[in-house]
């Protein structure tokens, strides 16, 4: 059945369960047996949610493509986020169980608590060949106004929250999820921009 | 813009695919094309007109 599937009912299949597994991980942490700096457990379950979440996405959005070319391009793209997306999972991990529990100081504290951001940055370096390698220019130009449709909410987003946050009538915003949202952005803007050229 | 994109292909033949694989793009965008719902850029559009040997004021036509 899931084979036969029209490519508009996998894309909303696919988004569910990308809701479902993001929301999951905020009821998790409302787990008190999880609760703690020096808990093995809660670090192990955030390494099994954070995997689960990446082969998700990975086989999940083959899946959406599958009966269909799978263009050099987006291969390699594929091929290369694998490394960055499970080196951001490691060095995260890593970053957290450090900072929580030794009481680093000076460089060493800085590089420990942006380590994490440098998986992120080989990320956005791979996003940015694969618009370099992409040859189909229609491909090109619907992931270019996807990146802006990204790039539009975060800073839609940023904005609104950055003076609520100001006013002090919400946290201030957690900048470190940016690079989520507007991966969110860019993947749930591409059905509507796809509908305009089919 | 409108094009005779579907007429040229369907004299020789060709499938969408096809034609995707002679120009170096995907399926997709010959079905966007032939619709008129996407306009090649520069380079493609003269791509277009060397694999039909016909000008590209004779494949696409300005509606302006």
């Amino acid at each position: 059945m899931l084979a036969q599937m029209p490519m508009r009912w996998r894309a909303v299949l696919f988004t569910v369960g990308v809701l479902i597994l993001s929301g999951a991980i905020f009821f998790v942490g409302k787990v008190p047996a999880l609760h703690g700096a020096a808990n093995p457990l809660g670090y192990l379950v955030l390494f099994i949610w954070f995997t689960a979440f990446l082969a998700f996405v990975y086989f999940g959005s083959a899946w959406m493509t599958a009966g269909q070319a799978i263009r050099p391009a987006i291969a390699r793209y594929r091929r290369r986020m694998g490394l960055p997306m499970m080196a951001y999972c490691v060095i995260l991990l890593g970053s957290i169980v450090l900072l929580k529990n030794s009481a680093l100081s000076g460089p060493l504290l800085w590089i420990v608590a942006a380590a994490p951001a440098g998986p992120i940055l080989w990320a956005l370096a791979v996003m940015g060949l694969y618009l370099k390698e992409e040859d189909d220019e229609l491909e090109r130009a619907i992931h270019v106004e996807a990146m802006l449709w990204g790039l539009g909410i975060v800073l839609a987003v940023a904005t609104v929250w950055g003076f609520l946050s100001n006013a002090k009538v919400a946290p201030p915003p957690p900048v470190f999820l940016i690079f989520a949202l507007f991966c969110a952005g860019w993947g749930g803007s591409q059905p509507f921009i796809r509908r305009r050229y089919q | 813009m409108k094009n005779r994109l579907k007429v040229l292909r369907a004299e020789r033949d060709w499938s969408q695919a096809d034609l995707a694989e002679r120009l170096e793009v995907s399926r997709q965008t010959i079905n966007a094309l032939e619709t008129g719902k996407y306009d090649p850029s520069l380079p493609l559009a003269f791509k277009i007109a060397r694999l039909f040997e016909q000008s590209i004021e004779a494949i696409f036509q300005d509606e302006a």
